[in-house]
């Protein structure tokens, strides 16, 4: 314990810790690669859409918050979908990978039709 | 149906044991016993149907199908219109019938689920060309979602537990009092579909919680989406589930399937909530809906910081996460404070911070504390409206503990809340009704699998363990018999009262119905101009505005608390004040209830002192002291003069000397307060006696024109 | 003691001679109304509009052409196309086969009237006779009179033959008697014995049949069965809808036939006469002239049959005295004249006396003139009288008239009284405003002031402490002059009141106070412009501004509403709110779509696999699932742009099917493939 203690303390700089993450990152598979890549676009735009709101004011607040809404459900319906579909997560013998996708639709499909009713 | 019902869940036990004993792969011998099975399960469930169903309909064989209350009246008067104008009309319509200058816009202000739902029905069997009223659609709409809700309970219990604690949940669902209340026949209320929609979503929850399917997730906020369209209490799933979430977390059962389902169930069914006019951006602006985003918030940190441990090593995981986490709570606290301190986030809506502190409404919102149904609830309730379940409840909590599952966390939180809130209001008792049932069914069926092994067992044993099995068998068996006997018994007598229609028994012990509220809204429609208002205490608005048709000042929606304070100092004033008081509202008709005659308690003038109360809100000049003789509320000769003076007791007692209610007694005898009344034998000169119902119940007066100026 | 008595006892005697006394010296005043010949031809024109040219009958039945007829022939009026009607008429009664009576009595009195059925007869006699005698037997009284009427007019025009009158005769004598026999107890006359009560046009019917028969059969009993009758007339008569001065039955039919009914009852016994008289023939004349408007046929029959027999009978005929001219200048009082006529207008040979005149005023003072005779114009029919010289000051007079006829038995004198004003114009003069300390000192010069007619006094400002007087005179002709309405109006743009003056000696004043004027103005200080209005009926109005004072009051203005002013209501309209200029939201959305270049440009850094797109029918499922996403998409940005949520839902629901089954076959296309690469490894 001691000696990985003195070794690990070398390396607890934060960017040491950040380089370690995305050595560790790079080796997860493809398929989830392009979700992650779905995830960081989807936050983005909620990032963007929640400053433009407390920048300029919450007049249609219905259309802010359908926005907002929209981008977090994305997020977290996608998040839901890696969670199904990574074979580390040991969904595979109850949920099949599409299955998973078709309920990933629904859902979607779902949250969409809100969302434009009630974007206004 | 009590003794089957025993034999039924003896048998069904049976048949597990046989079942637990064998491996994989069914014999036919197997076989055909589940075949047996399932034929005994789908008739115990349609017994059962039939049973919640048909228990509810005591008031309907005994007088008509009539609707109860005063709310179910608003109801129906909403789904004719929604029926009639179609739904997009219904959603914008503006009522200008009802709190006379104001109007209320009914559109924005009411949960349409339980309306939709009945013209849905209507609409469904009109379409089948079978031509059903929509009266009776609203009427038998209650019993039918309780032989629902009975289904809905046996999945939920199933899932939680095994399908023997589904039947016995579903059968004392199907009948316990705590529920009937609420869903007889003709109580066409929030609540009848309310508590299908909370049991079902309920279910979905757990359902997703078990498997972590997004389909189950999405089914649960559409089921949540019913629940908010259908009922204020919808705010305690939004609280209970992200309450068990919270524990789920500190028992350290984090699981994906958690996440998921909550994640999930939570975005789609606060976007979904809002849909709804009445609920608009509560969710993202009250206290009651913080509970929620907070746990969600948590629950994506927790995630996020799992995943990223995933890739980390122990130590590094171990300083970004005290970074992150002081990070995050720093932010969310300061979000918080910030909200609340500028007003944004608005405090707790005043009738549920009294279910944290009871006192509240009784010093602050006169209203809320004025309805029968807020009241503190009494042990004598408790027992009444649940029997058996009072003392089987916490032995189901037992056994709930004994084998903890996330089903189970979540069915102890649930029962542990409900028995809160019942006791605060007596109306949450309702909310209280289905877990009692299941923790019940958990407790029943758990000691029935016990001892039945016990009976089964071959005879191994000492002779005393099937004895005590017998006994212990037999002793559940007269609880559940004796529950049966119980829940029907009240059903009958307590709450199958259509409280339009009154029914006394007299001394000969014939019955004699006093169907003088309908006879008095009759006579209001018939023979007053289309456009008149009537001015009367708002519990009685709702059925003028569906039965009489006419324009009301106040009804039972109390959204303002002025206006109603209005016609409370109206009715404590006297004749000339109100005279004023009446003109400047515009008010053609005055009406009070009175049971003076007929010994009816719930009149007007038991109700005084509340509108003077709700009246001395808004204007310091009556206080309720001056209508009291040494603290006490007389109406007798000792009565305070301003109470002999006062608007209502004139209206209530006019002409009341001439009659002799009791031979012994003198005349102007009041048979509920007991008394002779202080007042007699006086003329109103603003008002005439425009209408008096047979047994004086009802009493209508014209306001006088204006006098022509000498 | 007996002194008293006897004093009391003379006053009472004298109070009931001087009753007595004057309860025979009662005149009428006559009627005050004549049926003109305007009014003659308004009638003549509605019979005529009511005449059908297809029917050649009036109105739509033969009583209705009987009622026609029966106006235009007693108005002296020849009937257009009389023959025709004559032709309908017995085609009717031919056709009737002489069973309705009421038929055949309207069919032949209008032959009768329009004179065909001079010497023809009929046709049916048998019927005829066999249906009067029926009706003379058993008929009701209605009956049993048209019966007897239609034998008169028959046997009056010799149209009837002898087999018939040898048949009928006799019945006569019976039929007098069952018709009196249907005579109830308070003198009306039932339909048929089996009644309970009599009416008046059953009484109107039998006293006609009743006179007709008299006068034909010249009887004793006959005689004493009518004297019966007559004895039972008052009582008749007392049953009357009785006013001052009009007299009536029920209605305008009912009136006019009893009317004629108790006048032929009247020229066979004398003491009719007794129970009615001039007045009461005046009194049912005024009603029928109120009835001029007719409406229908029977009604203006009804009308003229009275009329007529008012103006003549043998009882008493009414007369009515008119002015010419009501209002004179006094030039013309020269001139006043008044004509004498009876009921239908025609002039009435007499003399009028001028009683006597008074002024309207005052009615019991002496009169200006009395007992002058007028004469007679014969240019136009009309009596004069020349007044000029009484020097009659503006005003009006009751000009008492008394007519005396020359025919002194048919018409009886009347006295009549008629209003003549005569007009002219005032002059105010001596206008004097004055005002002083005291209410005495105000004669004094130096406070007062004068204006001449039609001019304007200058502003005059009253102290407050001060009495004020306004003072001046009204002459007509020199002749200190009282009006009717004299008044001094106080007015400013805010207040306006209006005081009357008072009269004494010759000249008019008004005094005021400053508590009084503040009383009537509200108290409010200012200028207030001065009128003087003089109204009477007999003067054109006079309005004069003669000044204007100024008046300050201490006390507090009293409101001039009764109700407080309000303040206007505004109205706050909610304030749209503010939104982001244009430019910054198209930014934005610029911004907000752009984080999809990372998601493309991460992709080609990533890598997508797109060569493990399937083929075959992997491909054509995967598109077409793809395909039926991207149209859920499209329908629900539809939804967004135009569409309602029902139709949304309706096309979703429609969608849901190629989208599950495309689905489901590319899902299990993907599961054998993952499933077979599973059991390859």
């Amino acid at each position: 314990m001691s000696t990985t203690a003195s070794t690990s303390s070398n390396n607890l700089t934060f960017t040491a810790i950040v380089k370690s993450f995305f050595e560790s990152y790079s080796k997860t598979p493809q398929k989830l690669k392009i979700i992650d890549l779905f995830l960081i676009y989807t936050f983005v735009t909620g990032v963007i859409v929640f400053t433009y709101c407390c920048l300029v004011g919450t007049y249609p607040f219905n259309s802010f918050l359908s926005a907002f809404i929209s981008t977090v459900g994305c997020f977290v319906l996608t998040t839901c979908l890696r969670i199904q579909i990574n074979p580390i997560n040991n969904f595979a013998k109850t949920i099949s990978i599409e299955r998973a996708f078709t309920d990933y639709l629904l859902c979607n499909l779902i949250l969409h039709l809100v969302v434009f009713n009630f974007l206004g | 149906m009590k003794r089957s019902e025993k034999s039924n869940t003896s048998v069904v036990n049976n048949k597990q044991q046989d079942v637990n004993i064998s491996t994989d792969g069914l014999t036919t011998k197997e076989e055909n016993k589940e075949h047996q099975e399932f034929l005994l399960k789908v008739l115990i469930l349609a017994v059962i149907y039939v049973l919640a169903f048909s228990t509810r309909l005591f008031s309907v064989l005994r007088y008509e199908s009539v609707i109860h209350e005063f709310d179910p009246y608003f109801n129906y008067r909403s789904t004719i219109y929604l029926v009639q104008e179609g739904f997009y009309n219904f959603l914008n319509w503006f009522d200008e019938r009802a709190w006379y200058p104001l109007g209320r816009i009914v559109g924005g202000t009411i949960y349409p689920g339980l309306m939709a739902t009945a013209s849905l029905v209507h609409w469904a069997l009109n379409s089948l060309n079978i031509t059903v009223n929509i009266r009776n659609v609203c009427v038998l709409l209650s019993p039918w979602f309780a032989s629902n809700t009975a289904m809905v309970t046996y999945k939920f219990a199933k899932e939680i537990k095994d399908t023997q604690t589904g039947l016995v949940a579903a059968a004392m669902i199907a009948i316990v009092p705590g529920y009937i209340s609420r869903s007889v026949a003709g109580s066409f209320d929030n609540e009848g579909i309310a508590i299908f929609a909370l049991i079902f979503t309920y279910y979905c929850w757990i359902k997703s919680v078990n498997t972590g399917s997004l389909t189950w997730a999405a089914i649960c906020s559409l089921a949540y989406f019913y629940m908010a369209s259908a009922w204020g209490g919808y705010v305690f799933i939004i609280n209970l589930i992200p309450l068990h979430a919270f524990f789920l977390l500190l028992t350290g059962r984090y699981s994906h399937r958690l996440y998921i389902a909550y994640s999930t169930m939570f975005v789609i069914g606060t976007i979904l909530s809002m849909q709804i006019t009445f609920i608009s951006f509560q969710p993202v602006q009250s206290s009651e809906h913080l509970a929620a985003i907070g746990i969600f918030g948590l629950l994506q940190l927790y995630a996020g910081l799992a995943w990223v441990k995933s890739h980390l090593t122990n130590e590094a995981f171990k300083k970004l996460q005290r970074l992150t986490i002081l990070f995050v709570l720093s932010c969310a606290a300061a979000v918080l404070v910030v909200g609340t301190l500028t007003g944004y986030i608005s405090p707790f809506n005043g009738r549920f911070y009294s279910l944290l502190d009871p006192t509240y409404a009784r010093d602050h919102i006169p209203i809320i504390a004025s309805v029968s149904e807020h009241q503190p609830t009494t042990w004598a309730s408790y027992f009444f409206d649940l029997h058996i379940l009072v003392f089987l409840f916490p032995a189901g909590l037992y056994f709930c503990f004994q084998k903890l599952t996330d089903a189970n966390i979540f069915l102890i939180l649930y029962g542990v809340t409900s028995i809160y809130f019942s006791g605060v209001m007596v109306r949450l008792m309702l909310v209280l009704a289905p877990v009692a049932c299941i923790l019940a069914a958990v407790a029943v069926s758990a000691t029935l699998t016990t001892y039945m092994k016990k009976l089964k067992a071959p005879s191994s044993d000492a002779n005393n363990s099937k004895e005590s099995g017998g006994v212990m068998v037999a002793v559940l068996t007269v609880l559940l018999i004796l529950y049966a006997f119980h829940c029907t018994w009240v059903t009958s007598e307590a709450y199958s009262s259509p409280s339009i229609v009154l029914s006394a028994k007299q001394n000969d012990g014939s019955r004699v119905i006093f169907d003088d509220f309908r006879e008095a809204y009759r006579w209001i429609g018939q023979n007053t101009a289309d456009d008149a208002r009537i001015m009367s205490w708002w519990d009685y608005g709702y059925q003028l505005s569906a039965m009489a048709n006419r324009t009301v000042l106040v009804d039972n929606n109390t959204w303002n608390n002025s206006h109603i304070a209005q016609v409370g100092k109206a009715f404590a004033s006297t004749e000339e004040e109100a005279y004023k008081q009446m003109k400047a509202l515009d008010v053609d008709y005055a009406l009070v209830i009175f049971g003076g005659l007929t010994g009816y308690s719930s009149d007007d003038i038991n109700k005084f002192l509340w509108m003077v109360r709700i009246g001395g809100s808004c204007d310091p000049n009556i206080k309720e002291q001056d209508y009291l003789t040494n603290g006490q509320y007389r109406i007798d000769k000792g009565a305070s003069p301003t109470m002999l003076n006062s608007l209502m007791y004139k209206l209530s007692y006019y002409r009341f000397s001439e009659v002799h209610t009791d031979y012994q007694k003198p005349t102007g005898f009041d048979r509920v307060r007991n008394v002779e009344i202080g007042n007699k034998n006086f003329d109103l000169t603003y008002l005439e006696e425009a209408f008096t119902s047979v047994h004086w119940l009802v009493r209508v007066y014209k306001v006088k024109d204006l006098d022509n100026r000498a | 003691m007996k002194l008293i008595i006897l004093i009391v006892l003379s006053i009472l005697i004298s109070i009931v001679i001087s009753g007595a006394a004057q309860s025979k010296i009662t005149t009428t005043r006559g009627i005050s109304n004549v049926y003109s010949k305007n009014d003659v031809n308004n009638i003549k024109q509605f019979i005529s509009s009511k005449y059908n040219a297809n029917t050649k009958l009036y109105g739509e039945s033969l009583k209705d052409t009987f009622y026609g007829v029966g106006v235009l022939t007693r108005i002296g009026e020849t009937v257009e196309s009389s023959k025709d009607i004559c032709k309908q008429t017995k085609e009717q009664l031919k056709q009737n086969k002489n069973t309705d009576i009421e038929l055949v009595f309207n069919g032949v009195s209008i032959l009768s009237e329009l004179k065909c059925l001079q010497g023809e007869s009929l046709g049916n006699e048998q019927q005829l006779q066999e249906l009067l005698k029926n009706k003379l037997e058993s008929g009701s009284l209605l009956e049993k009179t048209q019966a007897i009427n239609i034998y008169f007019t028959l046997s009056t025009a010799k149209a009837i033959d002898s087999k018939t009158v040898s048949a009928i005769d006799p019945l006569l004598q019976q039929a007098v008697s069952s018709i009196v026999s249907l005579m109830d107890e308070d003198g009306t006359f039932k339909s048929v014995g089996s009644d309970d009560e009599g009416n008046l046009q059953n009484t109107a019917a039998a006293y006609f049949a009743l006179a007709r028969l008299s006068h034909r059969l010249k009887s004793n009993e006959v005689d004493k069965l009518v004297a019966k009758v007559v004895n039972k007339v008052d009582t008749v008569i007392a049953s009357a809808d009785e006013t001052t001065d009009s007299l009536h039955f029920n209605d305008l039919s009912t009136t006019s036939s009893l009317l004629h009914g108790l006048l032929s009852l009247a020229s066979v016994n004398d003491k009719v006469s007794e129970t009615i008289g001039n007045k009461q023939i005046n009194q049912i004349s005024e009603y029928l002239l109120k009835q001029k408007n007719v409406e229908s046929l029977s009604d203006a029959y009804h009308l003229i049959v009275g009329l007529k027999r008012c103006q003549k009978n043998s009882i008493s005929q009414p007369i009515s005295l008119s002015l010419v001219k009501s209002i004179y200048s006094p030039s013309g009082l020269n001139d006043i004249r008044v004509s004498v006529t009876d009921i239908f207008g025609q002039p009435i040979e007499s003399s009028v006396l001028v009683n006597k005149v008074v002024s309207s005023k005052s009615p019991r003072s002496t009169p200006i003139l009395s007992g002058k005779e007028m004469k007679f114009q014969p240019s136009d029919n009309t009596f004069a009288i020349d007044v000029s010289n009484e020097n009659l000051k503006l005003g009006s007079y009751n000009f008492e008239f008394k007519v005396q006829p020359v025919d002194t038995e048919n018409f009886k004198s009347i006295t009549n009284t008629q209003i003549i004003t005569v007009t002219g114009a005032v002059t105010v003069n001596d206008m004097k405003l004055s005002y002083a300390p005291k209410a005495d000192q105000l004669g004094s010069q130096k406070s007062t002031s004068e204006v001449q007619f039609g001019q304007k006094l200058s502003l005059v400002e009253i102290p407050s402490n001060n009495v004020a007087r306004i003072f001046f005179r009204i002459a007509s002709e020199g002749q200190p002059y009282q009006a009717q309405q004299v008044g001094i109006r106080f007015h400013s743009p805010a207040r306006e009141a209006v005081v009357p003056a008072t009269f004494s000696a010759d000249a008019y004043s008004y005094t005021f106070t400053n508590k009084d004027v503040c009383k009537i103005l509200g108290c409010q200080s200012g200028n207030y412009q001065l009128d003087l209005i003089i109204g009477d009926q007999s003067i054109t109005p006079l309005q004069w501004n003669f000044g204007e004072i100024n008046l300050k009051f201490n006390q507090t203005t009293v409101p001039t509403n009764r109700y407080p002013e309000q303040l206007p209501i505004s109205h706050n309209f909610r304030q749209a709110e503010k939104r982001p200029p244009q430019s910054v939201s198209s930014l934005f959305t610029i911004l907000v779509l752009s984080p999809i270049a990372i998601f493309v440009f991460g992709l080609l850094f990533v890598g997508t696999n797109l060569g493990r797109f399937p083929t075959g029918m992997g491909f054509i499922y995967t598109m077409a699932f793809i395909g039926c996403i991207a149209s859920t998409g499209l329908l629900i940005a539809n939804y967004w742009l135009q569409s309602t949520m029902d139709v949304t839902l309706k096309n979703l629901a429609l969608l849901m099917i190629p989208l599950i089954f495309f689905g489901h076959k590319s899902m299990s296309y993907y599961s054998n493939l993952s499933s077979s690469n599973i059991k390859k490894d």
